[in-house]
């Protein structure tokens, strides 16, 4: 792997759909993805990997903690950590949550593939220039 | 000697019966200006009476003449009133005005002229025709005469008129005075007679009381209604009382002095008893039919408070009215809130087609009329008010009521408000409304004030019952739409994810050699994208499924095949209450019930869901558990759901079902689904309880319902297709 190939985790319950953006990710993008539908197993990943980009779904089925929890705990491990909100909530506290604890970005499903892609591939675009 | 005792006798009863009379009517209510006129009627007959009575008791020749002559005063007065008391009765004191005072202005004259020179009416007295002391007649007393005779002539003209034009049932009550005016002056005039030199049986001044007397009770007792009865009544006392007192005072007058004091005595005990007897007889006999009618009435206002719903209680009422009393029209106007006004609640005509007047303003002058004076209209009695009145206010109501083609109109209220008014037609066969019929028709009106408060009650509850109803079950709905939209983004997500995968990797591949796992990868994206696909048009199912409403129209139905579609909500509900632990045990050859499938599932739904609430608010994740336990026990399918959640205390245990109660949270819940179930469990002839050992025990739901014995080929088949 390129020394400046980009690392996403992506979180979410939903087996489907996590399988499809990785691949989306790795085949269009060419980058690295970690993913799980867990968010403990997420932070622990975080730990690991120190991904650039997390996609962390908001609402996560049978699993301790949320998509909102594994936000707060990466942006306290990595305070600049990029991370992207996808959900279908609406709720104004869920957003305000997202946007105090530094979320880049919050989408709303259902999502167009292009949509999220260019999300992620502008903030990928930053990092890359932030990089030496 | 004889007859001068008969006129003696018979000037004191005219004079008691007049002055009875008189003040009889005066004092009845309502007041009426024919009333009044009626009264001063019978008061100068009385005084007529008196005049008599005084004259032929007087043993003095000028005592005698002076009572004659006073009695002649009224012999002037009597035919005006009575004339006025015609012209009232047959509505025409309006136009008749200026006449009626000519009548008054010359009967003054007339008395006034008698007063001044009492000579040229009745100059002295002398035997005549048998009397002793008869009127010789002066010059003027022939004026008198012919005024009388014209006035008796032109009243009865009067009422000849007016029975050919008038309606059935004052038509009646015209004949009924007619044929009494005739034998009234046939009586009167009796006395003229012996004036004439022309010898007559005066027994006919009898006459003048028994007239008085029941047109006088006509108009107490039944508002000049039913003279039939009253003119019967009249004659049963005086014909038994002339038996009474004309037995022994003929025997008296031969010499059987002892047998007669015998007599009376007899026959003064047993005359109450043959009076009330023959009284009864006539009652029975005229008023048969009414009383079978009433009868009537009374079981059918019985029966009305059984009655629960508004329209037929309405249409019942009109039934009875039209068929039953042979009413020619009856209409129910029932106050309508949201119009503001009284439209047709129900309406009857026994014969023909007809377009009654659709409703009643609320602020209309009827309505505000019968809401003041709360008692019910007699179209006659108010047409004759508002002629003597000349009240315009009540001309409105008259013309009000007369556009809705009503001869007598029945309010009923409930707390003093006007809620329906009963309009009825004439009653069949030129029958005519008696006091009785008031009276019946009053109780009726209370009656069916009551029955309809019961029905408006009824189909409140119902329709609350019917939204709380729905209520719950938008609820139940919101909650699945919710959870609903989150699954179906998923797998659409997916779907739509993979197909431009696959648009991307087949483009990418043009003029390329195609590999084996190229086709294998194409072979997975297109079932991921069946299986997505079919993931979401269940979840729709399953959602439609649970929309649909009872339609009411029950089957035998395999509480199994039910099961098919409820695992949908299972899956929902699992998403909803995560971490719940959910076990169930189903026998599978279970007997059909005589139900809907989506009562079944309504009952299914509304005990599951209350359980995942139970145990997942009670246990932390993991823990909570519900399970579904379906069996046949006896002749029974029991459907009982339990759960290890908060539990219900006893005290509520037994409100569960009764009201919509809840153990949830206030913003979670709205009590109404067990209330639901309770409903729809009733509704089949089962029981729905709850048993639990209290707080934080948790809870078992039961529903019993009875096999279904019928044919089980009614059992409708559910699709085959396995949904998850």
């Amino acid at each position: 792997m390129h020394e400046n190939t980009l690392k996403v985790l992506v979180v979410d319950d939903e087996e489907g759909i996590l399988d499809l953006t990785q691949r989306i990710l790795r085949h269009k993008c060419g980058y690295d993805t970690v993913g799980t539908t867990d968010g403990e197993e997420a932070v622990k990943l975080f730990v690991e990997h120190s991904p650039d980009i997390c996609i962390l779904d908001v609402h996560l089925d049978d699993s301790v903690l949320s998509g909102i929890d594994v936000l707060r705990e990466v942006r306290k491990i990595a305070p600049n950590a990029q991370c992207i909100m996808i959900t279908r909530i609406t709720e104004e506290h869920t957003i305000k949550q997202s946007k105090e604890l530094g979320a880049a970005a919050y989408l709303l499903k259902p999502l167009d593939t292009k949509e999220w892609l260019d999300v992620v591939k502008e903030l990928a675009d930053g990092i890359l220039k932030g990089r030496p | 000697m004889n007859s001068m005792n008969y006129l003696t006798i018979s000037g004191l009863l005219i004079f008691g019966t007049g002055i009875f009379c008189s003040l009889a009517v005066l004092m009845s209510r309502p007041v009426s200006f024919l009333k009044s006129t009626w009264g001063l009627f019978g008061l100068a007959v009385g005084l007529w009476g008196e005049g008599l009575y005084l004259a032929y008791s007087a043993n003095e020749y000028y005592r005698a003449l002076f009572w004659l002559r006073f009695l002649n005063l009224f012999s002037i007065i009597i035919p005006v009133f009575f004339v006025h008391f015609v012209i009232l009765f047959t509505g025409k004191s309006q136009t008749k005005a200026k006449e009626m005072t000519a009548y008054y202005v010359t009967s003054l004259i007339i008395i006034i002229s008698s007063l001044i020179m009492p000579s040229f009416f009745i100059p002295s007295l002398s035997p005549q025709a048998g009397f002793y002391a008869y009127p010789n007649l002066g010059p003027l007393y022939y004026v008198l005469f012919l005024f009388s005779v014209y006035l008796a002539v032109y009243a009865a003209y009067l009422l000849i008129r007016f029975i050919k034009s008038a309606p059935s049932v004052l038509a009646g009550q015209g004949r009924y005075i007619l044929l009494g005016t005739a034998v009234c002056f046939l009586g009167e005039s009796t006395v003229f007679l012996p004036a004439f030199n022309i010898p007559v049986l005066l027994l006919s001044t009898t006459l003048v009381i028994l007239y008085l007397s029941s047109i006088t009770y006509a108009i107490v007792r039944y508002r000049l209604m039913d003279i039939r009865l009253a003119v019967s009544n009249t004659a049963i006392f005086i014909g038994v009382y002339a038996l009474v007192l004309g037995i022994p005072f003929y025997l008296y007058s031969i010499g059987y002095k002892l047998i007669a004091f015998i007599q009376v005595i007899l026959l003064a005990t047993t005359a109450p008893f043959i009076y009330l007897y023959f009284q009864r007889k006539a009652a029975d006999l005229l008023l048969d039919e009414q009383r079978r009618y009433q009868e009537t009435l009374r079981q059918a206002s019985a029966g009305m408070g059984r009655i629960k719903d508004l329209k037929k209680l309405l249409n019942m009422v009109v039934y009875v009215l039209t068929h039953v009393i042979q009413i020619e029209h009856a209409i129910v106007y029932i106050y309508d809130q949201s119009q503001k006004r009284y439209v047709i609640g129900a309406s009857k005509k026994r014969a023909g087609k007809r377009r009654f007047i659709d409703s009643i303003e609320e602020h209309s002058p009827l309505v505000q009329f019968l809401s003041n004076n709360k008692d019910l209209i007699v179209y006659e009695e108010i047409k004759q008010k508002s002629q003597d009145d000349k009240n315009h206010g009540l001309e409105q109501i008259v013309k009000i009521v007369s556009s809705l083609e009503g001869e007598l109109l029945v309010p009923v209220f409930n707390d003093q408000i006007l809620i329906a008014i009963i309009v009825m037609g004439k009653k069949g066969l030129g029958k005519i409304y008696t006091e009785d019929d008031l009276g019946a028709f009053s109780i009726l009106a209370n009656q069916i004030a009551l029955a309809i408060e019961n029905c408006l009650f009824m189909q409140a509850e119902k329709d609350r019952i019917k939204k709380e109803g729905a209520q719950a079950r938008r609820e139940s709905l919101d909650m699945l739409v919710g959870t609903m939209a989150h699954e179906i983004d998923n797998p659409i997500t997916i779907v739509v994810g993979e197909a431009e995968e696959l648009q991307e990797d087949i483009k990418s591949k043009q003029g390329e050699i195609i590999t084996a796992d190229f086709i294998k990868g194409i072979i997975a994206a297109c079932n991921k994208i069946k299986d997505n696909a079919w993931r979401v048009s269940k979840i729709i199912k399953a959602v439609e499924d649970y929309a649909k409403a009872e339609s009411g129209q029950y089957k035998a139905v395999l509480i199994n095949n039910v099961m098919i579609p409820f695992r949908s909500f299972l899956l929902l509900l699992s998403k909803k209450y995560p971490g719940i632990q959910f076990t169930q045990d189903i026998q599978l050859d279970l007997p059909p019930v005589w139900a809907e499938e989506v009562t079944i599932e309504e009952i299914l739904f509304n005990y599951v869901e209350n359980a995942f609430h139970a145990a997942h608010r009670h246990n932390a994740r993991g823990e909570g558990k519900v399970s579904l336990h379906i069996f046949k026990r006896d002749d029974f399918i029991i459907i009982e759901v339990s759960d290890n959640g908060y539990g219900v205390e006893a005290k509520v245990l037994k409100q569960l079902f009764q009201v919509p109660t809840t153990t949830k949270g206030s913003a979670e819940g709205t009590g109404i689904g067990l209330y639901r179930v309770r409903q729809v469990v009733d509704r089949l002839k089962g029981q729905a309880w709850a048993e639990s050992q209290g707080k934080a025990k948790g809870a078992k739901f039961i529903a019993q319902l009875p096999v279904y014995k019928g044919d089980a080929s009614d059992t409708t088949k559910t699709s085959s297709q396995r949904i998850f």
